[in-house]
């Protein structure tokens, strides 16, 4: 056999040059395919399909281990930006109402310009059935004293201090057994006093005593601070009458209030370190 | 007794009632039937007091009423420190006296507590010249009404550490 392509080694190479050459010739010339190259595509064919086969297999394999490794990548990147937009979106919650908040108290400061107002947060609620106060996170190094009166951003009457440390502050609202206040009916004029009542405290509601006899007061009309004495600032919203009655004896009426402030979702309060006295 | 049983004794019943304080102000000041919500302090008090000595109960009572004083406003200064030390006294004296120790004499006191506390609050307000009993006698009635089912809870979770320390 190796004398054989000693021998006849470069006839045969010459032969198949020839032959290649001749097919490239008709191929060129031709406009179809070749016999020998038709018969060549069709044994080779089985072969790249297979090869196309195993090609496209690992193919799969590794795009598949890929996408599945992209996947946890995004899927772990989609998780921390979902908790960081949640965060944002709690922050922007909490910005947003402590904005309302602050949108509504710059119109009570553009009415009120002789405020001075001192922004704390609610910090504590009392747990007693017997008294109604809450404790304010800001006291005595923020200017806050005892006998300041307390608002909501609204600046309807929340309470007064009636304690004050350092870094805290005691409000005892409006409906506790121990407030008094000097109220007047905005319609009408009429003094009178707003106090806590033991058998109205609980449901949210306040008495308006010492009603004159010849009193216009009617259901709805808006009580408000008197400000007589000059110990608590005037015009202050205390609440809207709900109800008039008499009393057991029969000879003297008075009114229930509603407060106007919602003592039970405040968070935030305003206390109002110093004002004008008007006479 | 160990000093250091006395010591853990208390330690454990101070956590459970500050357990129970949280639970009461972060839970039970929103339960609120016709305006007026359960209030577990003086059956904090009663409980321990029901099961322990009277002398340790009688202290320990005094000192929770000082932590009560502090962190809610009471109507006098040391309202507390008075109610709660009157409240262990008595339930220390209900369970040598009249009840055998145990769940019934914890119901008994703590009740007892809680009319100790409503009779002393109409006490101090009547004082301060607010007088309106049937108010007074509602709040109360409320508070027992609503206090009442939690006491089983509170007698549950003080067993444990009363028997724990039993018999050391």
């Amino acid at each position: 056999m190796k004398q054989f392509f000693s021998k006849n080694g470069i006839v045969l190479l010459a032969a198949v040059t020839i032959v290649a050459v001749i097919m490239c010739v008709v191929s060129a010339v031709s406009s179809g395919t070749g016999i020998l190259h038709n018969v060549a595509g069709v044994i080779a064919s089985p072969f790249r399909a297979a090869g196309a086969a195993v090609t496209e297999w690992v193919g799969d394999v590794t795009a598949r281990f890929e996408t599945v490794e992209e996947l946890q990548r995004q899927n772990q990147a989609l998780r921390e930006e979902n908790a960081r937009l949640r965060e944002e979106n709690r922050q922007a919650v909490s910005d947003s109402e402590e904005n309302a908040r602050l949108r509504n108290l710059l119109n009570l400061r553009q009415q009120r310009r002789d405020f001075t107002l001192e922004a704390a947060h609610v910090t504590q609620r009392n747990s007693s059935n017997w008294s109604s106060t809450m404790t304010l996170g800001k006291g005595t190094s923020c200017g806050i004293a005892v006998g300041n009166c307390v608002v909501d951003e609204y600046g309807y009457l929340v309470g007064v201090i009636t304690e004050a440390g350092l870094n805290w502050s005691t409000v005892t609202t409006l409906l506790d057994t121990s407030s008094q206040l000097g109220a007047l009916v905005f319609r009408t004029g009429e003094t009178t006093v707003a106090m806590g009542d033991l058998s109205l405290m609980n449901s949210n509601r306040l008495k308006l005593s010492y009603l004159e006899d010849e009193s216009s007061l009617i259901n709805g009309d808006l009580i408000v601070t008197s400000g007589l004495g000059g110990y608590y600032p005037s015009g202050l919203v205390i609440g809207a009458v709900e109800e008039i009655l008499t009393d057991d004896s029969g000879l003297t009426r008075y009114a229930i209030l509603t407060p106007k402030t919602e003592l039970d979702a405040l968070v935030e309060v305003f206390v109002i370190t110093a004002f004008d006295v008007v006479d | 007794m160990k000093q250091g049983s006395l010591f853990y004794r208390w330690l454990f019943y101070g956590l459970a009632a500050g357990l129970c304080l949280l639970v009461q102000s972060l839970v039970l000041n929103r339960l609120r039937v016709w305006g007026i919500h359960p209030f577990l302090p003086p059956v904090l008090a009663a409980a321990a007091a029901a099961q322990e000595d009277r002398q340790e109960a009688l202290c320990a009572g005094a000192v929770f009423g000082l932590i009560c004083d502090l962190i809610m406003s009471p109507v006098i200064p040391c309202f507390y420190i008075l109610t709660f030390a009157a409240t262990a006294f008595l339930a220390g004296w209900i369970a040598k006296h009249m009840i055998v120790p145990g769940f019934f004499c914890a119901v008994v006191c703590s009740l007892l507590a809680l009319l100790v506390n409503g009779l002393f609050h109409t006490l101090f307000l009547t004082y301060r010249g607010i007088s309106d009993l049937p108010a007074a006698v509602a709040i109360t009635g409320g508070e027992l009404l609503l206090t009442l089912p939690l006491i089983p809870l509170v007698y549950l979770l003080f067993r444990p550490i009363h028997r724990r320390f039993l018999s050391e």
